[in-house]
């Protein structure tokens, strides 16, 4: 697929992940915020992740650029939640 | 829309490093900084969970959504602009005053958004939360009139007859701090509007 | 002679981060008195502790005193980059002797707290007031002098640059940390505070580490300045 069109397409699902996460937020899937608060944390990475990899072109990066940016949105992620649930 | 040759993308193999090597200190530098604040704003949650549950009603989600969908959008024309400037297209600079401009509608949303919360009488001291929300996202404006900046110099290094040297180096570098901003945003309103 | 000199001025760098921050630790600083101790509270720190914040003070002084130099050694090593015309040396030279007088007279005002701690804790715990808030908060010496290197250090035009990009990068990265401190006026407590997470860890992470960045690319810079190729660099820059 040429750039110009994944990255529209990336646009667009972010675009889409943006809604969703409003939605999830506003509880519409579930009530119970120890459900809710963690998919919301986890979508919003995962739209920093396609920030990374398709604006900012870090697939095309060396090893060791893309794998901080990876690790950051990984640790990130996963002490954000824990930080959550944790109280 | 005519077809457009792609300029062909540089050394793919080895990699290649947008912008260069010393912009993603200060870049990753700056997402660990933020990760601190997101980090302060959960661990206020944890402590003061009543705080965050009476205070944030007080925001406007659905100014918050369209402030991130600005955002994407003018990270889409600063993506797009870059790949323009490449292939010496002539629209290029276009897409970068079309972010600028997306940039300029975010700042007015911020600003109704503050105005509204002090009318209402919310400020920076009103409590913990509201102190974390109008510092975290004044420090992100405060990113976002720097990118401003950057991308009004985009637009002119991204006309097809610019033969600076490395000016393609320089498109992708302000290209990225304008992601930044993009990315950081998106955590950000994640934390303070929408989790609790 | 100019080589042994300059090495010299640059290792005040790392001299003045070793003094300065033991004197601190021994004046009970570090972390600083909170902010939102009382009167009495602060009198009574400066009555328990009167000789051990005079000495560190002392200590903190003299530190104080290595960094001018070391602003100078940078300025000429801006000056090799810049090549005829130099407003970035001075801005930086400028700027550093600002910040050498910034960070001392606070200390001024600790010792006088600290030289009658019997007195009024009112007037004690003013006297704190004007020597940490001045201390944490004056930013903009901080921020010209970074920035000046930062600017420099990005506009380097030459193929072996006197300092490596990154440290431009990481310089413009301090200097955004440094103003984190401008908050401090409005809270007694919490991460914004003097003694908070944002105004004064952050800050004095970044203001620790700007000279040990900057003293190692100092010297490594003097050292190839008097290589060939620096020597020859440097000439035709002249000539230019």
């Amino acid at each position: 697929m040429i750039t110009r069109d994944r990255t529209l397409l990336v646009w667009a699902i972010l675009v889409l992940a943006t809604l969703a996460s409003w939605t999830i937020g506003d509880d519409h899937l579930t009530h119970r915020q120890n459900v809710v608060a963690p998919t919301v944390i986890a979508i919003a990475f995962i739209k920093v992740r396609f920030v990374g990899l398709q604006f900012m072109e870090l697939r095309e990066a060396p090893l060791l650029l893309r794998a901080a940016f990876e690790a950051y949105v990984a640790v990130a992620a996963l002490v954000l939640i824990v930080l959550y649930l944790a109280y | 829309m005519t077809t457009l040759r792609e300029a062909p993308s540089p050394t793919k193999r080895e990699g290649h490093i947008p912008g260069e090597p010393g912009l993603w200190i200060m870049l990753l530098g700056d997402m660990v900084v933020f990760a601190v604040f997101f980090g302060t704003i959960l661990v206020l949650r944890g402590r003061h969970p009543e705080l965050i549950l009476s205070s944030q009603p007080a925001l406007h989600q659905g100014l918050g959504v369209t402030n991130t969908l600005v955002l994407l959008t003018s990270s889409l024309l600063v993506a797009n602009g870059v790949r323009l400037a490449r292939a010496r297209d002539a629209r290029a600079p276009r897409l970068f005053l079309g972010a600028l401009a997306c940039a300029v509608v975010f700042a007015g949303i911020k600003a109704i958004e503050y105005t509204d919360l002090g009318t209402n009488g919310h400020s920076p001291g009103t409590n913990d939360f509201f102190t974390y929300y109008f510092v975290f996202t004044g420090i992100h404006l405060g990113h976002v009139v720097l990118g401003s900046v950057g991308l009004i110099v985009a637009s002119r290094l991204a006309r097809s007859t610019h033969t600076g040297r490395n000016r393609d180096s320089w498109l992708e570098g302000i290209a990225c701090f304008w992601h930044l901003v993009d990315l950081l945003w998106i955590v950000l309103f994640a934390l303070l509007y929408l989790v609790h | 002679m100019t080589k042994p000199i300059q090495l010299g001025m640059a290792w005040c760098g790392v001299i003045f981060v070793a003094i300065f921050f033991p004197g601190l630790i021994i004046a009970g600083f570090f972390p600083p008195i909170p902010p939102g101790h009382s009167a009495a509270e602060v009198a009574h720190q400066y009555q328990q502790h009167a000789d051990a914040i005079r000495a560190g003070c002392v200590i903190m002084m003299i530190a104080v005193g290595f960094s001018l130099p070391f602003s100078a050694v940078v300025s000429t090593q801006l000056a090799r980059i810049e090549g005829r015309w130099t407003p970035l040396c001075y801005t930086q030279l400028a700027a550093g002797a600002v910040g050498m007088v910034a960070a001392t007279f606070p200390l001024f005002f600790f010792m006088a707290a600290s030289f009658r701690p019997e007195r009024n804790p009112d007037v004690t715990q003013a006297l704190n007031d004007i020597g940490w808030i001045p201390f944490i908060i004056n930013w903009p010496p901080a921020v010209c002098q970074a920035g000046a290197v930062a600017v420099a250090v990005l506009a380097d035009r030459r193929g072996d640059p006197v300092y490596p990009r990154w440290v431009g990068y990481f310089l413009l990265w301090a200097c955004v940390a440094f103003t984190g401190s401008s908050l401090l006026l409005f809270f007694k407590s919490g991460p914004f505070a003097w003694n908070g997470l944002f105004s004064f860890w952050l800050a004095a992470t970044f203001f620790g580490s700007f000279f040990l960045v900057m003293t190692w690319g100092t010297i490594r810079a003097v050292k190839r300045q008097f290589a060939p190729a620096g020597v020859e660099a440097d000439t035709l820059l002249q000539t230019a």
